[in-house]
């Protein structure tokens, strides 16, 4: 019993640290200026993608909750038009990811589960724009771009991870 | 199952990244061929309350949240002139002339953009 008490702690330690971890990310990418508002790193999702590789999806699921409210409280706009936004793309891309979940290891690794996380990340916040009737047209025009944004910082992202975890070619 | 990490991307991640790559650029393609602007949508408090076409110069007045905002389509391009809000941010966007631009008037809840008309007929021959 005292052993898989031990065990439970040291789970729920490193899912912490991951959020920790995704706080300092996302408070980091918080203080590059971008030419556009709808354009993010994504930094602050590679903690999700670490916790699950190295722990499991609920993991994930919990870094990928926490850290958006833990930094929204760290940046001053928890429950404001931008935290919304946030959270929705990042529930789209949990829920991307939990069906992604379906693609064969054997061809796809770690940097199509990164891509799809950002992608859906975007469309997600562009989704939750698209409910509060902001103009369409709008959306429309940038949703290209901002998606091949996304996917450039997806590879990005899964190559840091890589690096990270210390993955050998 | 957590991802398989492997620092060179395998086939399948380079079948995903080249596949939504061409949709991203058709996609552009596709909004760039659709997108000489014809006509201004006005939004006021959620709602469209006008489309104008650019064709005709004119001033129009709209009522927002906060007050009267006075909108100027002159030389195919459209502007808000006049605002209420604080920070007057639509109003320094001045002059809006390609497709799909827009300004937004937060406080005073009024929006323009630019949008393309709705082609009601592929061709009109007899």
């Amino acid at each position: 019993m005292t052993a898989s008490l031990f065990k439970a702690a040291a789970r729920e330690q490193i899912l912490a640290r991951l959020a920790a971890l995704g706080v300092v990310l996302s408070l980091l990418e918080a203080s590059f200026p971008m030419p556009l508002p709808g354009l993010k790193l994504g930094l602050g999702n590679m903690a999700t993608l670490i916790a699950w590789v190295l722990l499991d999806f609920r993991a994930a699921i919990w870094v990928g909750i926490l850290r958006i409210f833990a930094s929204a409280l760290f940046l001053g706009h928890i429950f404001t038009i931008g935290f919304m936004l946030s959270l929705a793309g990042g529930i789209a891309s949990l829920a991307l990811l939990s069906l992604a979940q379906i693609l064969p290891r054997k061809y796809f690794s770690l940097y199509s589960f990164s891509i799809l996380s950002a992608l859906a990340h975007i469309l997600g916040q562009m989704f939750c724009l698209w409910i509060w009737q902001f103009p369409v047209s709008l959306l429309a025009w940038m949703l290209p771009f901002l998606c091949l944004f996304a996917l450039l910082t997806g590879v990005i992202n899964a190559y840091l991870i890589l690096k990270i975890l210390g993955t050998k070619p | 199952m957590p991802p398989r990490l492997s620092l060179r991307p395998l086939s399948g991640d380079y079948l995903l990244l080249i596949v939504l790559a061409l949709a991203c650029l058709l996609g552009m393609v596709y909004l760039h061929q659709h997108a000489a602007p014809t006509e201004v949508e006005i939004r006021a408090r959620g709602k469209t309350v006008a489309i104008l076409p650019l064709k005709f110069d004119r001033q129009i007045e709209v009522v927002g949240a906060l007050g009267v905002s006075v909108i100027e389509i002159k030389n195919r391009r459209v502007r808000i002139a006049q605002d209420p809000s604080p920070r007057q941010l639509c109003v320094q966007q001045a002059w809006l002339e390609h497709a799909h631009e827009a300004a937004l008037c937060l406080p005073n809840q009024i929006s323009i953009a630019l949008i393309g008309a709705p082609q009601n007929y592929d061709s009109l021959t007899f």
